[in-house]
């Protein structure tokens, strides 16, 4: 073998050294775990492990290191962050939650999962952001059908398993017509040939390829029309892995959308302007606004809190593509804070996951083996009985709203100043589109909070008192009051995040 | 006073109430006697910083602001800016947008005062005291959560009225709908879950398109103002005079967009339905506060924000759209309030009805006009006000609202009969009471842009003295007609009356008084009608010193539109009004 390669590929591994140490000891995890069955181990273990890697993690870099299969930039930086902490987040969540049996498998699976989300950031090679997104999905059946193998669990799996496996099949055709077209598989690579040809001259095949990855990654996203999964997964899986579900595709789905698309394909020919540019901002328009649609309208009629929370993503999804779009509409749409979409979108980035992790966390600290907390119902008379939760809760919910004094506000205000900063009218539109299906959605939020306030409890949950899962609640609970104070705490790493797109557009 | 003073009086009047209520939760609902002494401590507390505030303010001298450097003459027509006093302006957050646009975008923590907030602040503080108080024994579910829900309440009201940030603005005006939220949702009446929720949806529907608006008006002003964005009120409005306003094209949604937000809030007519509604079921202190001064926030929108900002807007779908709707709202309100049985429902609608004075007043769009529309807002506050607070403490002692089942109450409350008259009057517009004086200013606004608004408004007056008197008439005056009377049945009563959880507290009040001893008022209560009589009193006889203070500001308001008032073309109204003496037709 071609001992440049061999080099350039050990290089590329250093980049990523505290992903490959976390899927090395996965490995690990399960060739021991069959014989050294304890929960308690395995989950400490885990902790600690994710919480050395964010130690791990060397500040951003001003400029792109390396070009080969990985690099490192700020984005990147910026993902793994979220990658190792909500990773984290989410093993604090588990603790006391796995039953021995299967515990090392299951903490394996969760930690290649999180190293997958952050090698998608990395990647700098259509094959190895492929093969990060695999990461990710592989090891999720795992732990969908790990917990309980109860009937509707297995349906869950199995509607997951299939359309996770068709979307992927979707993602890898359109990235063969990138490869196609640009003769490469390197970022770097398909960049230099984009910058090489005339607007005009562009292989029209990229627009097929821009297609069927938006589909693959929809689905990821669970944008509409690709989110007809989530409600039925959501509804029939364990608690533990539908919070995963909820929020890491999204961060990696995001991540692959800007490399796939904001930092290869939207090239800067100066005053000409690509007809990939204008396609890809048609696609997130209409993708946008079936998700707000649909999501916030369909999330009226759920009465299973775990499948308004489902819709709520849908809905979710909808204001990200909102911001990615325009960027992609706004000539300095990529760089630039707060009025720029790429930064509104990163920084929502930064939002949904705290406010989703908040309350599926809480949830998730409310049920118990007997009691499942699934109807909206289940949390009737919260306020009374336990007024700490449901205060927080309230906190996220409000959040979701994009109610002051929450972070949530801010993020919807960045996508509104970003939309009207656009050149593009519709996008505008889309701006007035939100904020109607913005309110839509306030009301399935309020109703929720609505049950936990104005009702008497019917039959009270009494949780018995789980530290590491409080611990979390409360950290996403004051970080999202806290960020509407502050907001430039996650504006600041939002923005920086934008800036190796702008420079590579160049 | 002290420039650094100054400021750490308006932060603490403004944010004491909010640190209180994080103490009064901690506190908890174990102690009440504690958690309703503090929370009327900081009331009161509030109330003598607002005193102190309204007696250190300096009413902006028109032939100051001429020569004060840094703030040259705007235009002609346009002698001088706003400014604010007791300024606090701290950068928030700073974006760096790039773009065509130059310099960073800075978003601030910017308070202040001015001539058109002032008496809407002491109002708000002022009103924070007989809600304090009229909840004293009524609210013993949870009193801990209620008394910290208003003093957040205060502090949300008190931020809208001095915000001088657009975003702020908008920050304080959503964060006022959670505590009423949860104080009607928990605290209400029978039917609390769905008022709250309708109010809460209602409101924030619009706000929502509102914000779209703001920052629509923020980002195309940009262009405008030599690539420069600002979220700072004063100097848009600045801009606005200087630079030119907006295309017209523009204006025109985004004035509907801002419409949507504020006019839900005052309500105007089509919007008003989630009004009755709240205020019905809301605790006697939600609706004092509801009535009193959160439909201010949206009447004091349109006078901060679309008038200053949208002038041609304003005059063109401002004048017609507004003032039709305004006087169907004078004329409908006071119509439906005539056919109430329930007396706070028809209080609620008397809302509806004075508020469309208020509007016309302010879309007179000249000095008199726009001082009468603020003069009004304080007004109603302090009658309605009254007004709630005392069909409250009718309901304390009867558990009942209905106009059926009362009559002659006043030859048995004599007290409360008496504040009753003084409150209709002061309500109907009795000369030698607040009523009558902004009543007069708004009509005598609106005469200049049509004389055919000026009637059919004084219409309204009538009717609005129709269904007071008849109101009063009914339930005050004739033969002693009590509800639930005799006593044996006054218990049942109370239970139907009472199928919401957060009355349990009334029937403690009601027993205290004492196996169905009705007493008349006593000296709390004395404590919350007096101050609130006093004010009426005092805005009636002698307005100059109310007036003063805002008039520096409602004449360069005004003083901005008599040239674009002229070019109004007047066919574009919907009552195709007649101009005065001189005008085209």
């Amino acid at each position: 073998m071609d001992t440049n390669y061999l080099a350039s590929l050990a290089s590329s591994v250093t980049l990523v050294a505290p992903e490959a140490i976390v899927i090395l000891a996965a490995c690990v995890y399960f060739l021991v775990a069959p014989f050294f069955k304890s929960e308690y181990f395995w989950s400490r273990f885990s902790l600690i492990l994710l919480l050395l890697s964010v130690f791990l993690l060397t500040p951003a870099p001003p400029e792109i290191a390396g070009n080969g299969l990985f690099r490192s930039d700020s984005l990147s930086i910026f993902i793994r962050w979220i990658g190792f902490l909500s990773g984290g987040a989410l093993v604090m969540l588990s603790m006391g939650r796995v039953s021995d049996r299967y515990a090392g498998e299951y903490y394996a699976s969760l930690l290649i999962t999180v190293a997958g989300t952050n090698l998608v950031a990395c990647s700098n090679d259509l094959i190895t952001l492929f093969l990060s997104l695999e990461l990710i999905s592989i090891p999720t059946y795992l732990l969908l059908y790990l917990l309980r193998a109860s009937e509707r669990c297995r349906e869950a799996t199995t509607k997951y398993f299939l359309l996770s496996i068709f979307s992927s099949a979707l993602l890898l055709y359109g990235m063969s017509f990138f490869f196609g077209s640009t003769g490469t598989t390197n970022f770097e690579g398909m960049r230099q040939t984009l910058r090489s040809v005339s607007p005009s001259q562009y292989p029209e095949v990229l627009t097929l390829g821009l297609i069927f990855v938006m589909a693959g990654l929809g689905f990821r996203l669970t944008a509409a029309p690709f989110h007809f999964y989530a409600p039925d997964v959501y509804e029939g899986a364990p608690v533990l892995p539908v919070t995963l579900l909820s929020i890491i595709p999204k961060i990696a789905g995001l991540a692959a959308v800007y490399q796939l698309i904001h930092a290869t394909l939207l090239i800067d020919h100066g005053t000409a302007e690509s007809p990939i540019a204008e396609q890809a901002r048609d696609l997130f328009w209409i993708m946008a606004l079936v998700s707000m649609v649909l999501g916030n309208v369909l999330g009226l009629l759920q009465n299973n809190i775990r499948r308004l929370m489902a819709y709520s993503g849908v809905a979710h999804a909808g204001y990200m593509l909102f911001g990615l779009g325009a960027a992609a509409a706004t000539p300095g749409g990529l760089s630039g804070d707060g009025m720029s979409g790429l930064t509104a979108v990163f920084f929502y980035l930064i939002i949904y996951t705290i406010m989703t992790l908040g309350v599926f966390a809480v949830l998730r600290y409310l049920e118990n083996s007997h009691h499942p907390c699934e109807s909206i119902d289940d949390l009737a008379g919260l306020g009374q009985t336990n007024p700490a939760l449901a205060f927080f809760m309230a906190v996220f919910l409000f959040s979701l709203t994009g109610l002051p004094p929450t972070a949530g506000f801010w993020g919807k205000l960045y996508l509104f100043l970003a939309g009207w900063n656009s050149d593009v009218h519709h996008y505008r539109v889309l701006a007035i589109v939100m904020a109607i299906t913005a309110a839509i959605g306030a009301w399935y939020y309020l109703r929720v909070i609505g049950v936990m306030y104005l009702r008497q409890s019917v039959k009270p949950l009494h949780p018995r008192m789980q530290p590491a899962a409080f611990l979390v609640i409360a950290a996403c609970g004051v970080l999202t009051l806290i960020s509407f104070v502050v907001p430039n705490w996650f504006m600041n790493p939002a923005r920086d995040a934008t800036r190796p797109a702008a420079t590579a557009r160049r | 006073m002290d420039k650094a003073l100054g400021q750490a009086l308006l932060l603490t009047m403004i944010f004491l109430p909010l640190l209180m209520a994080v103490v009064v939760i901690f506190i908890g609902s174990g102690n009440p006697g504690l958690v309703k002494r503090l929370s009327l401590g900081t009331t009161l507390v509030t109330f003598a910083l607002a005193v102190i505030l309204c007696i250190s303010y300096k009413p902006a001298s028109m032939d100051d602001k001429h020569i004060t450097p840094g703030r040259p003459l705007a235009t002609a027509n346009d002698p001088f800016q706003p400014d604010s006093q007791f300024t606090i302006e701290e950068t928030w957050l700073t974006f760096h947008p790039g773009g065509n646009t130059t310099g960073p975008v800075e978003i601030k923590f910017h308070l202040g005062v001015d001539g058109l907030s002032l008496w809407l602040m002491a109002l708000t503080a002022l009103l924070m005291i007989p809600s304090v108080l009229i909840s004293w024994n009524t609210i013993t579910d949870r009193p801990a959560g209620f008394y910290a829900l208003l003093l957040t309440l205060e502090t949300g009201m008190l931020g809208v009225f001095s915000s001088f940030d657009i975003i702020l603005f908008y920050v304080f005006f959503e964060f006022t709908l959670l505590p009423l939220f949860f104080i009607i949702g928990i605290w209400g009446g029978p039917q609390k879950r769905y008022a709250a929720r309708k109010f809460f949806i209602y409101t924030l529907t619009g706000s929502l398109l509102g914000l779209v608006a703001l920052v629509g008006l923020i980002l195309s002003r940009a262009g405008l103002d030599g690539g420069r964005i600002t979220f700072n009120i004063i100097e848009l409005v600045h801009n606005t005079a200087v630079n030119g306003s907006i295309p017209y094209g523009l204006q025109f949604w985004l004035f509907l967009g801002l419409f949507a937000g504020f006019a839900i809030k005052v309500p105007l007519f089509p919007f008003h339905t989630w009004l009755p509604l709240a205020h019905v079921e809301a605790p006697t202190a939600g609706s004092v506060l509801l009535a009193g001064v959160l439909l201010k926030l949206g009447t004091y929108g349109f006078l901060r924000l679309c008038l200053p900002l949208l002038p041609e807007a304003t005059v063109m779908i401002g004048v017609p759209l507004v003032c039709s709707l305004a006087i169907i709202g004078i004329i409908y309100g006071a119509m439906c309030a005539l056919a109430q049985d329930d007396i706070k429902k028809l209080v609620a609608y008397s809302s509806v009805s004075h508020l469309g004075f208020c509007m016309l007043g302010m879309f007179a769009l000249n000095a008199e006009g726009i001082t009468g529309s603020v003069l009004q807002m304080v007004n109603h506050g302090l009658s309605t006000g009254m007004l709630f607070l005392i069909v409250g403490m009718v309901y304390d002692r009867y558990h009942s609202r209905s106009l059926k089942e009362m009559g002659g109450l006043a030859s048995k409350l004599k007290l409360i009969g008496f504040f009753m008259v003084f409150a209709v009057m002061s309500s109907a517009g009795l000369p030698g009471l607040n009523g009558f004086v902004g009543e007069f200013l708004c009509l005598a606004g609106i005469w200049t842009i049509s004389p055919i608004y000026t009637m059919l408004a004084a219409l309204g007056v009538l009717l609005g003295a129709w269904y007071l008197l008849t109101m009063l008439q009914k339930a005050f005056f004739g033969p002693l007609k009590e509800p639930g009377k005799p006593a044996e049945q006054e218990d049942d009563h109370g239970h139907a009356h009472d199928d919401g959880h957060g009355h349990a507290g009334s029937h403690a009040a009601h027993d205290d008084h004492g196996h169905g001893v009705i007493k008349d008022l006593d000296f709390r209560e004395w404590m919350i009608l007096a101050p609130l009589a006093f004010f009426c009193l005092w805005i009636g006889v002698y307005p100059k010193p109310f007036i003063d203070v805002m008039k520096p500001e409602a004449t360069a308001l005004g003083a901005r539109y008599v040239e674009p008032l002229k070019a109004l073309p007047m066919s574009s109204s919907i009552l195709a009004p007649v101009r005065m003496p001189g005008g085209k037709r």
